[in-house]
């Protein structure tokens, strides 16, 4: 008889003084989503595939370039380019579906609420002023 | 008649395949709906919106100041959202349903709500309240709008997210205490209003996801 011990999935962020990367706690061992300073926010869980939003620091390791980016069980997936900042705040997922929603910082400055489905980018806002998506919930 | 033929067949063909992809359009899954919400300036100030199937609603607040929209949970054809707002320094204090808001606080102080869920008929939000007299932050739970406050630090405590699972409820957050004259956060997690604290000091459990027995 087995007896499968269960501890929880996490999606954790860093306090800021220690600068330490995302970590997603999975049955209580951490994996370290990003290098460097960096975000968690939200975690959804789809059949076996754990999936983590958030963002990381870009290419050069800019986190103020901040690159909004999915974790499909630990492997980065970026959603915006590194060139001007962006984070990912929520994720869901419907049938095959994955939606993240953000925001990404446009050439005037200002934050455009932005859903992403499956990795391609749909603006909610028009960029005029700052906006920001933070949660998304699919039925 | 051979051409003719040859023509029939390949027109055949090609009202079978046109017939096929309406087949599988049919049976592909139906188009879920999709709320996000937010907050966007679209009359010259910010304010928090929800995003229908990329439609935008504003949710009207009841001061001209900053709003912000930062979670959002169904409950049948119910939607609730929590609204932080700003407002001389007593901050997310709304509960919104289907467009209306509840107060979540008295206004003498400072509410901060993190996360909404529903469960059944059960609306669940955590979040904090900054008690002024004692200058401390208490992780609060509200049941169906009742407050109830959970165990904290010697500092204080504060919650983050929710979910719920059968008829046990789990928090997540941080018990605040000062250890050695040190400010230090205790990542915890609740369950049952019973805390347990997580291994590493100075983290912020943000999300909680169930999968099967999974917390």
């Amino acid at each position: 008889m087995f007896i499968l011990m269960r501890l929880p999935y996490r999606a954790t962020i860093f306090n800021i003084a220690g600068g330490e990367p995302a970590t997603l706690w999975k049955n209580g061992i951490a994996s370290i989503l990003a290098g460097g300073y960096s975000y968690a926010y939200d975690v959804a869980v789809s059949g076996d595939d754990v999936y983590v939003a958030g963002w990381a620091p870009n290419s050069s390791g800019n986190v103020y370039l901040s690159v909004a980016t999915l974790w499909k069980n630990g492997v980065a997936s970026p959603l915006s380019d590194g060139l001007t900042k962006a984070q990912a705040n929520s994720v869901a997922v419907s049938g095959r579906d994955v939606y993240v929603v953000g925001y990404v910082t446009n050439s005037a400055g200002n934050s455009v609420a932005t859903v992403w489905k499956n990795g391609v980018a749909s603006s909610l806002s028009d960029g005029k002023a700052n906006a920001n998506a933070t949660s998304i919930v699919i039925k | 008649m051979a051409n003719f033929s040859k023509s029939s067949a390949i027109l055949v063909f090609v009202i079978i395949l046109f017939h096929l992809a309406g087949c599988q359009k049919d049976v592909s899954p139906s188009n879920p709906t999709i709320y996000i919400v937010g907050y966007d300036n679209l009359s010259g100030r910010q304010e928090p919106i929800l995003w229908k199937n990329g439609i935008a609603s504003t949710l009207s607040t009841a001061y001209a100041d900053v709003g912000y929209t930062t979670s959002v949970a169904l409950s049948g054809s119910d939607i609730r959202c929590r609204i932080c707002q700003c407002c001389q320094w007593v901050f997310c204090r709304y509960l919104w349903k289907n467009g209306l808001p509840t107060s979540l606080s008295d206004g003498t102080r400072i509410v901060t709500a993190n996360a909404v869920t529903t469960s059944g008929s059960d609306v669940y939000v955590v979040g904090d309240n900054y008690n002024t007299s004692v200058n401390m932050y208490s992780a609060i739970l509200w049941k169906n709008g009742i407050a109830s406050s959970l165990p904290g630090g010697n500092n204080g405590s504060s919650a983050h997210s929710v979910v719920v699972s059968g008829s046990d409820v789990y928090i997540s957050g941080a018990m605040y205490s000062v250890i050695n004259g040190i400010d230090t956060a205790v990542s915890t997690l609740w369950k049952n209003g019973v805390a347990s604290s997580l291994t590493q000091s100075d983290v912020y459990p943000n999300a909680i996801a169930i999968s099967g027995n999974d917390i």
